[in-house]
């Protein structure tokens, strides 16, 4: 039943038909047209959606628009007066409280609404006010900033409260005008105003929406999906399943391509797509999911890798016997000869656990053909590349005839490193109806998509000799992989490489499987398989140096990574202050002075991680074509295709630059950095520049956003292609500065001659000439990573990077000793990033890594019951921390330069997550006396383990 | 149209209690009462719930706001828990209220939530039913035949379930004057916005040095929301020592019934009630000297 309703939104009056159980949300977002209010959760749970009504914060998911007849609404679009952003916004901004942008409207409105009802609030009543905002990119760190930045207000605007970050004027080595400066980000004011357009928010003529109907059991043999009831239903328009496409597998890794665009004959995980709708909208779309009917032949499920082992356990693919997808066995040097030689060996086991990626913004795609056959497809994507390649390959057309269009991106973190049923189904639906489709998934269906982190189970084995000085490792990791291979292949091998990189380890041995369970499949998750083997070796590590009476910090000096070294697996480092990090750290965190000092109860721990800056491969071989129109080709260690590649083009008059790099900006901030460096390049102001990073047909091909990867490789491509702008403007330079052309340089707008920066030309005026004389002015830069890159072993492309990064985390918390609950309070990390090309943006990664990880160590974990049925897919099951749980954060960043890298600058987002669980671990060890080894650290595990401990001291007591 | 909403459902939006009963009479187990919408529209988009006729309580204006009465307050069934947060005579006579207030939800929700369908709603990890019970609270509820008034403790039947018959609305809350200290201690996975594993509230009434009455009710650990028997009996005219209170912690313990869930195991859980009961019982009594 439609009702019309009248809600006073920002101050207009707007008459709207609504049905009866139509939300709030999406009367404003799709009613009023006012898309900055976004749906993260639909449930109340996340606070995306937060708006004003009537003077209150409310969730607009749990208000139905009828309820808001009559009310004042005030949404993020209202904030800003004549263009003038809000205090709370220019705040956010300016403090770096925004990354991906999706949780901000929400955020700030939640803010507004307390700043308006109480200008002072303390700290506690902040962190209240702003529990209910979840947010998965900041760590909270920059959004507390810019609270303060609200409340203690100095004359000159700026924030009487220090911020908790190392001053970056120390790196001497170069001074630069934009590169290394902490500019805002250059999509700050557009997802602070609600104006930043996700793809959830494109609304196009004609357009329908799609749904996925997945598997209701976890495996079975699909016998029949009878359609024709859904078929009828009014409204919808169509239905495909596994009968309507071909046989084309697809996947991550091309020698594992396991994946059917819609399942053909098995199902194996609950949620597994079966068949895709269309309908004329949303709600007719996901009842006719209803109305579909499925005949399965149940089959036992296997669920862990144990029992996916097994002797006689039902296959989850028939092609990967015993369940085993992949087999890594690596092995240099001589480990057991080395253990003999050992002072001490030790040996434990440990057990990570599901994390899901969670990213505020679902994962969405909107699609539609151009007449001439081109496909173009919106896409929530970190890897647009990627996608147009696996959509050519999916769709047998050539990648010319595809499009994609990245929107912003409300955060990725490898759970959009893919391509997802939506894109396809959408393009699928789309043909088949000639009408743009868009598909949307819900907070449960992304976790059914799934592809989070690995759960693994790990046996590390480590010898010292009498001082601490690693002689040998040995791994052994059961990666739990899910239903698909996605990118676990590659997962499995990063599970062992990255151990040498940190340590000098001489004798190394890894001994991983990936084995496939009847669970969504696993991915490439921040830190990509790396952040458990590392909480377990860095654990390790710590016991030892414990019951070797070591300070756990020295222990790591004693081992620490040192510059251009080429590890016992052949990964070549280059830039290394990994020493420096543990240093500082320790300083900062009064390390000296508190560890072993404090009392039961509270506890300090470190640990230490790193990661590559760009994976040293292009995830596919060969050049960009459709795979099977390539000859198959040997693998040859060399970049075919330059893997970064950017354009900047002049206008006409000079006083603009177009940047186009198809780098995916998905929160991380890579548009800013990116623009940094062009500038920097150009010799002109960053707000003379316009990044177009969105669009393929504009933006030449950068691999996107995984690996560490755009910083470096993306920054390359950036100042080359500034440089090539530059170089064509020399002669004309020179002409009017009367120097060689050589001696010409660019700065702040104006170009002059090498040493004499008193005679100037206008930058712009040289740009003008050049365009009077020859048309556009365009310069191209491209990046291949090195030739050669790692060793000639299996599987010994894995890890390698043409820079690595390092990082030491000390964590501070305090357990409950009675219930187990643990409060985390501090952080301090120091992390060698190479050189920061935006120093706020660095700090960002890092909260946010600490906040996340944090929370990944100690309360996440996507849960499954015996039958494969996901039991948490909600974010009041599946917890992130809120910004109550977020620890105070110091993050410093020590002087360091790669060479190379883009004005020395290495990676930050992912290595920032890898000593988080072991610091955590260790600080909880600290406190309590015990260690816990297996993921999440509960509160219930905490108080067990403490139990037996004092069971066991009681029996050891009573027998001495 | 984008967006999924909730289909065939029907808004009423009675002005008047007489009203109310009409529509709720007339569309009986297809009618469900829509106050703050924080569960209800919850379970229904999750399709725990399925009714389609939805009465809401909003434009009923005597049923939102506290009173104070001769004998205590009553507390209007619409009334949302930023208002019980805000009132002034809650904050002073019944601060284990706000306790139990702050904690719940986020504050989007706690704008929206009221007290009467975080009881009505009869979720076991609800905030609110273990501090009533040990405040001696009492629920009015109406109906076209009139009022009824049933004891907290007489209200709650099963997970979801309570005494409330169709074409009855929960009207108000009735707290007596408050005599003891209660106070309200919870464990939780996550410091904001997260849901109870086990909560104990205590409201302990001090005569000079010896206990003079004592109740405990416990949260999250059993079907229901429940007040452990038996424990006046053991500090009733006594002083409080650590056995005593010892003592008690073992009988809530055995009092509760939890379940094996992702929040925590039933082991756990009967363990946090010893270890809250015991806190809630020395906090209650400090509070009291």
């Amino acid at each position: 039943m439609k009702t019309r309703v009248t809600l006073h939104i920002n101050g207009d009056k707007r008459e709207l038909l609504v049905e009866s159980g139509e939300s709030l949300l999406d009367a404003i977002r799709y009613g009023a047209g006012l898309t900055g209010t976004k749906r993260a959760c639909g449930v109340g749970d996340c606070g995306a959606c937060t708006v004003i009504l009537d003077g209150e914060p409310v969730n607009s998911c749990l208000v139905l628009a009828t309820m808001a007849d009559g009310c004042e609404v005030r949404t993020v679009e209202g904030l800003a007066k004549n263009g003038i952003l809000s205090g709370v916004q220019e705040a956010m901004v300016k403090e770096g409280g925004i990354q991906c942008g999706f949780c901000t409207p929400g955020m700030e409105m939640s803010a507004t609404a307390l700043l308006e009802q109480n200008p002072n609030p303390t700290t506690d009543e902040i962190k209240d006010a702003l529990a209910g905002n979840l947010c998965r990119c900041t760590g909270y760190g920059g959004i507390m900033r810019a609270m303060d930045r609200c409340v203690n207000r100095n004359d000159d605007g700026t924030c009487s409260k220090k911020s908790a970050h190392e001053s970056f004027e120390k790196n001497t080595k170069e001074k630069h005008d934009t590169v290394g400066i902490s500019i805002p980000r250059v999509d700050a004011i557009d997802k602070a105003t609600g104006r930043a357009i996700y793809t959830g928010d494109v609304v196009l003529p004609n357009m329908v929406h799609g749904v996925i109907v997945g598997s209701p059991v976890a495996h079975g043999i699909l016998k029949n999906v009878d359609t024709s009831k859904a078929l009828a239903m009014e409204g919808v328009l169509a239905v495909i399943t596994g009968k309507d496409v071909d046989d084309t597998l697809y996947g991550v890794s091309p020698a594992r391509y396991d994946e059917h665009l819609l399942a053909k004959d098995k199902v194996r995980h609950v949620g597994d797509p079966i068949c895709a709708i269309a309908a004329i909208d949303e709600t007719t779309a996901r009842k006719a999911m209803d109305l579909i009917e499925l005949d399965i032949e149940e089959l036992p499920a296997v669920l862990n890798p144990e029992q996916a082992m097994a002797n006689g356990a039902p296959l989850v693919h028939d092609r990967f016997a015993n369940n085993v997808n992949t087999h890594v066995n690596q092995e240099f040097g001589d480990v057991e000869k080395a253990f003999d030689e050992s002072y001490m060996v030790k040996e434990e086991t440990f057990t990570g656990n599901h994390i899901y990626q969670c990213p505020m913004e679902p994962n969405t795609s909107v699609a539609t053909w151009d007449p001439d056959g081109t496909l173009v497809l919106y896409s929530s994507t970190q890897v647009p590349h990627y996608v147009q390649y696996m959509m050519a390959h999916v769709l047998h057309i050539p990648l010319g005839k595809i499009r994609i269009i990245r929107p912003a991106v409300g955060g990725g973190f490898g759970g959009k490193a893919a391509t997802t049923p939506l894109d396809i189904c959408s393009a699928l639906l789309s043909k088949k109806i000639g009408r743009p489709v868009r598909m949307e998934h819900t907070r449960e269906e992304m976790f059914k998509y799934g592809r989070g982190r690995h759960k693994q189970h790990m046996t590390f084995k480590v010898g010292v000799d009498e001082n601490g000085v690693i002689k040998a490792c040995a791994a052994k990791i059961y990666l739990d992989g899910g239903a698909y291979s996605s990118f676990g292949v590659a997962t499995a091998y990063y599970a062992g490489s990255m151990m040498p990189t940190l340590y000098h380890i001489p004798n190394y041995k890894y001994d991983g499987f990936r084995i496939m369970t009847n669970k969504p499949a696993c991915g490439a998750m921040r830190g990509h398989g790396v952040p458990q083997p590392r909480f377990a070796f860095e654990c390790l590590l710590t016991m030892v140096s414990e019951e070797m009476g070591i300070d756990p910090i020295e222990i790591r000096r004693r081992n620490a990574m040192t510059e251009n070294t080429m590890t016992v697996n052949q990964m070549d480092i280059g830039s290394c202050e990994y020493l420096a990090t543990l240093n500082e750290t320790a300083k900062e965190a009064n390390w000296d002075d508190k560890y072993g000092t404090l009392p039961s109860g509270s506890g300090i721990g470190v640990g230490c991680g790193g990661f590559v800056s760009g994976a040293g491969y292009c995830i596919y071989r060969g050049q960009v074509q459709v795979q099977y129109e390539k000859q198959p080709e040997k693998f040859i260690k060399k970049s075919i295709f330059p893997h970064a590649n950017a354009i900047v083009k002049i206008s006409e008059d000079g006083t603009a630059a177009v940047l186009m790099i198809g780098a995916a900006e998905i929160g991380q901030g890579s548009d800013t950095v990116l623009t940094q460096m062009c500038a920097e390049s150009l010799g002109i102001s960053p707000d003379k520049i316009r990044i177009r990073s969105g669009d393929s047909d504009i933006s030449p091909i950068d691999l996107g956003s995984y690996s560490s990867r755009v910083t470096l490789m993306g920054g390359h491509a950036v100042s080359r292609a500034a440089n090539d702008a530059i170089d064509k403007m020399r002669p004309y330079a020179a002409a009017m500065l009367g120097c060689e052309e050589d001696a010409v340089r660019a700065k702040d707008g104006k170009m002059f001659a090498d040493g004499n920066e008193v005679d100037t030309v206008l930058w712009e005026e040289v740009a003008r000439q050049f365009f009077n004389e020859n048309g556009p002015l365009v310069g191209t830069g491209c990046y291949k990573p090195p030739d050669g890159l790692g060793g000639d072993y299996k599987g010994a492309t894995v890890g390698t990077s043409p820079a690595y990064s390092f990082g030491t985390s000390v964590c501070e918390l305090d357990v409950d000793m009675e219930t187990g609950k643990v409060s985390v309070n501090k952080f301090t990390d120091y992390h060698d990033c190479g050189r920061a090309i935006n120093p706020q943006a660095v700090h960002g990664q890092v909260e946010g890594a600490i906040v996340m990880t944090t929370g990944e160590t100690l309360m996440e974990d996507v849960c499954f019951d015996d039958k494969g049925q996901l039991l948490n897919g909600d974010l009041h099951g599946y917890l992130l921390m809120t910004i109550k749980d977020a620890p105070d954060i110091f993050s410093g960043i020590v002087d360091s330069y790669e060479h190379r890298g883009p004005y020395g600058a290495k990676e930050i987002g992912e290595g920032s997550t890898l000593p988080v669980l072991g610091a955590v671990a260790h600080a909880i060890a600290n406190a309590t006396g015990v260690w816990i080894t297996d993921l999440p650290i509960t509160p219930e595990k905490i108080c067990n383990a403490m139990k037996k401990k004092i069971a066991k001291e009681q029996v050891a007591a009573a027998t001495s | 149209m984008i967006g999924t909403c909730l289909g065939g459902l029907t808004v009423y939006k009675p002005t008047t209690l007489e009203d109310a009963f009409a529509i709720l009479i007339e569309h009986g187990s297809d009618a469900a009462i829509l106050a703050g919408g924080t569960d209800l529209l919850v379970d229904l988009r999750v399709q725990r719930r399925d009714e389609h006729h939805l009465v809401s309580l909003a434009n009923i204006t005597e049923l939102r706001g506290v009173t104070e009465t001769e004998n205590g307050v009553s507390i209007g069934a619409a009334t949302t828990l930023n208002d019980l947060l805000h009132s002034d005579v809650i904050q002073q006579n019944y601060p284990a209220i706000i306790e139990a207030t702050q904690v719940m939800g986020s504050n989007q929700i706690r704008n929206t939530g009221t007290i009467g369908g975080n009881i009505a709603s009869a979720v076991p990890s609800a905030d609110l039913p273990p501090v009533l019970l040990v405040l001696g609270a009492e629920v009015v509820l109406a109906s076209k035949d009139g009022e009824r008034t049933v004891p907290i403790c007489e209200f709650f039947q099963g997970v979801r379930k309570t005494c409330v018959a169709i074409g009855e609305i929960v009207k108000s809350i009735s707290l007596p004057n408050p005599s003891g200290s209660a106070v309200y201690e919870r464990f939780d996975l996550r410091q904001g916005n997260s849901l109870a594993v086990a909560a104990v509230a205590a409201n302990i009434t001090m005569d000079g040095d010896t206990v003079a009455d004592a109740k405990v009710a416990l949260g999250a650990v059993a079907p229901t929301p429940e007040i452990v028997e038996g424990v006046n009996a053991i500090l009733c005219g006594n002083t409080c020592n650590d056995n005593l209170v010892h003592e008690v912690a073992q009988l809530a313990t055995q009092a509760s019934n939890p379940i094996t869930d992702l929040r925590g195991s039933a082991q756990y859980r009967r363990e946090l009630v010893g270890i809250l009961t015991t806190r809630a019982i020395k906090r209650s009594v400090e509070a009291e000297q």
